[in-house]
């Protein structure tokens, strides 16, 4: 069941949801208010939800510098400070507008045409630039724009279901629950997704990448909304959910990258997080309410979750994040504004490098499941662990009916994210690098024992391993990885031989200091050890119980 | 409050005790059970754990509802078949049903029994466990397995519960004061049990820690062993009460690893499960524990007693977590030994009650 394809030429697919979001976008912001706005006024009354927003804007204003906010800090004081002598109605009507705004900065926008001007030019438009070959060769390449993207092709796979997760598309809603390593990772999954033939999806995206006008106009053309991390306080929070689960409710495909953040340490995802996961599952339960005759609207197509793992061969922010995560744990920054990605020096380089290393990305689908993590058969049932079908619609029964219920939903949250979890474990696909750094990071254990993680990675040490050594190691982690059905990508199931060869080039071509390094007597020199840590935790993580 | 249909799985005394005791409570309070269902696994699943018991195989709720005082109605007889007349016991293709199931039968065959009744149950039912047992690894499930996780693999039903506490299955018989934990992530489910069991001789808790429960409870075996080699020694109440706190934290180090908190294996689901198991009256493993340490070979132990005893496979998977997760465990560790015959009973107990450890919150 499991296909694997090359990217090659596209078949895009030529009817999806976003294709009426211009139309539908006024009528989901209005949704999106109402719903929140009722939502939050059933825990709480209007002056402690405004009280609240406006401390912890304040706050947050007060500390750092404006930028793109829907509201400015003397409007907030103002507004502050008119509280306590406003009537309930006038509060009310504050609450609204102030979700209005909200509701309307988060919406994203879709243009047919920008997105297939981004997806039919940028990707040839990016291999010509980024092409290896000699600057002479590039007037005749540009008269073969294929021959470009075969190169491109090359370096991305995608595997998975893939007709499964096209027969499903077309039933029902599909969220895709990526890993997640990089800032290049929603434009990738794009990509793969087109490639897949399945529809383009919206995603929330950091509001600080719409802030480069170019990357911006983009973004914002191509399904994405906007999520401002900055913003701490709750009623925030529960108006992008009330969002995503309007879009979620009226079919729109949609990604989140569970994990919430990059990946600091370079370790497969354990504990994911449940915001915007969690309106997967709220969708669904108003969908079965609608089914059931318990609340009034459209019908609700079914939610199907669609676990992928990213793999890459050379992560482009590596050095800053696992910088972030040595830096004392917990201090961990959860926005980086100043990494790799934001220099463009830095992502031409990567790029480069990605060409010359072949199988640099491999994006991998896992197998759908509902949205309590039950598997799907071809038309989209859920099946149980017998493969009997089993009606979802029961597990929010409360007396026969179907109902929301915080305690048991988050409970059913937390399994479905276990779950997902564990797919990603099964998921990933090991590159080269990932082999080669876990080998010789088992070395420095073994050069340095009964060290900690710090001593280790600055404790001086050279340290050569022989090419012989080196041989037998990754043979023997190629068996171990092997027998647990780890998938090994391009190259890295090759022999021993190609995988050293293939880990050490990705290494050399990066990164400002390699992570590894032959010396002239055939054998591997340690080089930044941070990088090897970084690399070695994708492996290391695999074996984690949950 | 809407009335619950509830069914019982399982042939054996706990679970007759425990069928009993729900339909005195729907006698009590009708507008709190609509129903009490019972259901027999056939024989051949569960007969290679029971073969070898004396126990006899009796109909299902005679033992149960004849010991039992019913307070409100004066002859007794009548009584009896009036409870009689309102069992039902079902085929497994009835089991759709039941809001809430009471799962009791021995360890080895929940797996075959849950895997025949899972056709028939759905998302809407919980199911509350009580068995006090891990499912140790086999050959198909490499891993050490929680009750609760097989029925995740193996049925449809999501919302699962775990019983532990102080209540054997003479005490529900007789209507004697007791107390049980119902460990669940749902609340709704330690809300049905309190429901459906909770009744003037019983005291139902809830807690989430649903792990903690399930452990503790296998874990009561463990110590109940040990109490009875200790017993027949005549050690008296100190070297019982060593047993019990000791044996708590030893069992609670390992449980932390596999999930649970610490503090349940010091409460009801522990040591107040401990304290009632390590008592001559009703626990098996403890009287495997004093044949044990007349120097009764296991095997034969196993027939005297008759009746399922837990103890041995669960000091064996405690000693097995205890080497995988580097936990130090004495009382476990001498029970091993003192299972495979390499210790003599008198070393045996010297090793159960002797430590290095000084600090109580190692």
């Amino acid at each position: 069941m499991i296909q694997s394809v090359l990217v090659q030429g596209f078949q895009p697919v030529s009817d999806y949801p976003l294709l009426r979001f211009h139309r539908e976008r006024e009528g989901i912001v209005r949704e999106t208010t109402q719903r929140a706005l009722s939502a939050v006024l059933l825990e709480s009354a209007p002056e402690y939800i405004l009280n609240d927003a406006c401390l912890q804007e304040i706050r947050r204003l007060s500390e750092s510098s404006a930028q793109e906010e829907v509201r400015e800090l003397p409007e907030w004081k103002r507004l502050w400070r008119s509280l306590g002598g406003k009537a309930k109605r006038e509060l009310e009507h504050d609450l609204r507008a102030l979700i209005a705004d909200y509701a309307q900065d988060i919406a994203g926008g879709f243009n047919k045409q920008v997105y297939n001007f981004a997806s039919q030019v940028v990707p040839p438009a990016l291999s010509l630039l980024l092409s290896p070959e000699k600057p002479l060769k590039l007037p005749l390449q540009m008269l073969q724009p294929h021959k470009l993207l075969d190169s491109l092709a090359e370096r991305l796979q995608v595997q998975g279901p893939l007709s499964h997760l096209r027969k499903l598309a077309e039933v029902g809603t599909l969220v895709c629950v990526p890993t997640h390593l990089s800032n290049l990772d929603s434009p990738v999954m794009g990509y793969a997704l087109q490639a897949a033939g399945l529809p383009p999806t919206t995603y929330g995206a950091g509001k600080n990448l719409f802030t480069n006008p170019i990357l911006g106009f983009f973004m914002r053309n191509c399904g994405a909304y906007r999520v401002d991390r900055r913003i701490r306080h709750d009623l925030y929070k529960d108006v992008l959910k009330t969002y995503s689960q309007v879009i979620l409710e009226r079919g729109y495909h949609s990604m989140f990258f569970p994990g919430g953040t990059r990946s600091r340490s370079g370790k497969v995802e354990g504990r994911l997080k449940l915001g915007l996961l969690g309106t997967a599952l709220t969708a669904t339960i108003e969908g079965l309410r609608r089914d059931a005759g318990e609340s009034t609207g459209t019908r609700v197509r079914p939610i199907f979750i669609v676990p992928v793992t990213v793999n890459q061969q050379l992560v482009l922010e590596a050095e800053t994040l696992i910088a972030d995560y040595l830096k004392e744990t917990g201090k961990a920054r959860f926005i980086i504004e100043d990494d790799e990605s934001a220099q463009l020096r830095r992502v031409v380089d990567f790029a480069r490098s990605m060409m010359t290393a072949a199988g640099a990305i491999v994006i991998r689908f896992g197998q759908p499941m509902d949205v309590l993590g039950h598997s799907l058969n071809e038309v989209g049932q859920s099946v149980g662990p017998h493969g009997q079908l089993v009606d979802l619609a029961r597990y929010f029964w409360v007396k026969g009916r179907p109902q929301a219920l915080p305690q048991r939903d988050a409970e059913y949250m937390n399994q479905t994210a276990s779950a997902i979890a564990r797919a990603y474990r099964r998921e990933t696909v090991l590159l080269p690098t990932h082999l080669l750094a876990s080998v010789l990071w088992r070395r420095i254990g073994q050069a340095l024992p009964g060290l900690d993680l710090y001593r280790r990675l600055r404790q001086p040490l050279d340290l050569h391993v022989s090419h012989a050594d080196l041989l037998a190691d990754v043979a023997r982690l190629q068996t171990q990885l092997r027998n647990k059905r780890h998938h090994l990508g391009p190259r890295a199931d090759g022999t021993p031989e190609q995988v050293i060869e293939a880990g050490l080039a990705a290494f050399a071509s990066y990164h400002t200091e390699p992570a590894a390094i032959r010396t002239p007597s055939n054998a591997v020199s340690i080089g930044d050890r941070q990088l090897l840590y970084y690399y070695q935790n994708r492996v290391e993580s695999l074996g984690d119980a949950e | 409050m809407s009335g619950l249909t509830v069914a019982v799985i399982g042939g054996g005394r706990w679970a007759r005790a425990l069928a009993g005791f729900l339909l005195h409570n729907q006698r009590r309070a009708p507008d709190r059970i609509t129903k009490v269902l019972h259901y027999r696994p056939p024989r051949e699943l569960v007969r290679a754990q029971e073969d070898n018991r004396s126990e006899p195989d009796a109909a299902p709720l005679d033992v149960a509802v004849a010991a039992g005082e019913v307070p409100d109605v004066s002859a007794v007889d009548s009584a009896q078949q009036a409870e009689r007349r309102q069992v039902t016991s079902i085929n497994v293709s009835e089991l759709g049903q039941a809001d809430v199931i009471f799962l009791a039968v021995p360890a080895p065959s929940v797996r075959k029994v849950l895997r025949l009744a899972a056709p028939h149950l759905h998302g809407a039912q919980s199911l509350i466990h009580a068995i006090g047992s891990v499912i140790p690894a086999c050959e198909e499930h490499p891993h050490t397995t929680l009750i609760s996780h097989a029925v995740g693999e193996e049925t449809p039903i999501r919302k699962v519960g775990g019983l532990a506490g102080p209540a054997l299955a003479p005490d529900l018989e007789e209507f004697a004061p007791a107390a049980l934990v119902c460990g669940s992530r749902f609340d709704e489910v330690g809300t049905q049990a309190i429901q459906v069991l909770s009744g003037h001789s019983l005291l139902v808790y809830t807690t989430r820690d649903l792990i903690g429960v399930e452990l503790s409870r296998a874990g009561s075996s463990v110590i109940a062993l040990a109490a009875g080699v200790a017993n027949i020694l005549d050690l008296g109440t100190p070297a019982r009460a060593i047993l019990i706190t000791r044996g708590a934290a030893e069992l609670a180090r390992i449980a932390v690893k596999l999930g649970a908190e610490e503090r349940t294996f010091f409460g009801l689901a522990g040591v107040g499960e401990f304290v009632a198991a390590t008592e001559r009256r009703g626990s098996a493993d403890f009287e495997l524990g004093r044949l044990l340490g007349q120097r009764v070979p296991l095997a034969e132990a196993q027939k005297q007693v008759g009746r399922v005893c837990d103890g041995p496979s669960m000091v064996r998977e405690a000693h097995l977590l205890g080497h995988k997760f580097h936990v130090r465990t004495s009382i476990v560790s001498a029970l091993y030994q003192l299972l495979h015959g390499k210790f003599d009973t008198k070393d045996a107990l010297m090793a159960l009650l002797s430590t290095d450890i000084h600090n109580e919150h190692e």
